[in-house]
């Protein structure tokens, strides 16, 4: 029973992760959080004001 | 490969730039179930193959050139796509030589064409700052017959490559050559892309012929243009050298004279040459125009589109390196942004949020 959960789990988040493909900016927005810990709406903000994705990156690293 | 009239197959070729697709996979794997003649050809390490066992026991051939490092962006595309094209034109034209493609190359990175190609892609990442709403302005090329195919195919690869828009960079073919491209009579003609054109863009026709078929090609551009704000560029290669257009709006690629003035029998190998340089040219300026636009951190396509699953675990990697966080982590922070939540933690037995 626990692997087929496990499988579950994963199926649904492959599918997930599939349509979220559609969407530009999922890693930089990652990176954002991962730095800043800030939350996927707030990282996309930050993205979004900056055409650049480079400096957004830069501006993140140096906020950290 | 079939035989022809009898649809038996005869032999496979699989290309995998990376050995991971698992569609080359599969028909490698159908081949030697078979017994039929199989190669594989690859640049990544064997380990990444999914028919590894068959390469090394022999059941498969491999052919897998050293070409270096990935150390620049995109090179998949570029470096592996231009060794493939090299490979199969070597094995099935003898005539054409390595020292040809040295002196195309050469022709493109080292020669006089240099300067004007840089100020180009400079115009090209112009185009692609405007674009950061639903639509702005386009990077668009043009050409004819396979030459304009490798136009549609560079645009084709910017999607997954940089996350970039359709609108960013398209591809238009001049002449379908009757029914050999059928397969593409669906992609947007000029008649199409160019009047909606925004001001910024820029047009990029590839002149490869005759003066005479680059003249009408030009004109027939210019009469879809919009009336200003778009700039429309010549990439001449080989002898066309049309002398109707603005000077500072033409780069001249020279192609070596002994390919040029081939005789009738050696035209695939001079055809070959110029695709080649003509693939060249846009896979630099589609990426330089993407680097302009800040999408490349040190190398790193951080805008990638997460499409499958070998560029998960890219995307994984890159979160991990430019973040400096651990594996869990990067996972963690991908899987939130794709959930634009926190939601991820729903799923604690996936052995992924551990």
């Amino acid at each position: 029973m626990e692997s087929a959960s496990n499988e579950d789990d994963s199926k649904s988040i492959a599918v997930h992760v599939r349509a979220a493909s559609d969407r530009v900016g999922l890693v930089p927005c990652a990176i954002v959080m991962a730095l800043l810990g800030s939350t996927a709406g707030d990282a996309m903000d930050l993205i979004s004001k900056q055409p650049r994705i480079r400096l957004t990156i830069a501006e993140a690293i140096a906020k950290k | 490969m079939p035989l022809e009239g009898t649809g038996e197959v005869t032999g496979v070729v699989g290309i995998s730039c990376g050995l991971s697709a698992p569609f080359v996979a599969g028909q490698l794997s159908w081949a030697f179930q078979r017994q039929i003649p199989a190669a594989g050809v690859g640049f990544n390490d064997l380990s990444s193959s999914a028919v590894q066992e068959a390469f090394r026991d022999k059941r498969l051939t491999l052919v897998n050139p050293i070409v270096g490092p990935e150390a620049v962006t995109g090179s998949s595309r570029m470096k592996e796509g231009s060794a493939t094209k090299m490979l199969l034109e070597r094995a099935f034209m003898p005539s054409i030589s390595w020292d040809t493609y040295k002196a195309a190359h050469a022709s493109i990175y080292e020669g006089s064409a240099v300067a004007s190609l840089a100020r180009l892609a400079g115009f090209c990442g112009n185009a692609l700052l405007t674009n950061v709403g639903d639509r702005g302005a386009s990077i668009v090329y043009i050409g004819r017959g396979t030459v304009g195919v490798l136009g549609l195919i560079d645009a084709s690869e910017q999607r997954p490559t940089f996350g970039a828009k359709v609108d960013d960079v398209r591809g238009c073919l001049l002449d379908w050559g009757g029914t050999k491209y059928a397969a593409l009579s669906s992609s947007p003609s000029v008649e199409v892309v160019l009047p909606s054109l925004l001001p910024g863009s820029v047009v990029i026709l590839k002149a490869t012929t005759t003066n005479e078929e680059a003249e009408r090609d030009l004109s027939m551009v210019k009469s879809f243009l919009p009336a200003s704000g778009v700039l429309l560029w010549v990439v001449s290669i080989a002898e066309a050298r049309p002398s109707f257009v603005e000077p500072s709006t033409v780069t001249h690629v020279e192609i070596p004279t002994s390919i040029t003035s081939a005789p009738p029998s050696n035209q695939h190998s001079r055809a070959a040459l110029i695709e080649t340089a003509a693939k060249w040219v846009v896979n630099y300026l589609s990426t330089t125009a993407h680097v302009l636009k800040g999408c490349v951190y040190k190398n790193r396509m951080t805008n990638v589109c997460i499409t499958n699953q070998k560029l998960f675990r890219r995307a994984v990697g890159i979160v991990r390196d430019v973040a400096g966080v651990g594996e869990v982590d990067g996972w963690s922070a991908l899987l939130a942004a794709c959930f634009v939540s926190h939601e991820v933690r729903k799923y604690p037995r996936c052995g992924i949020c551990k």
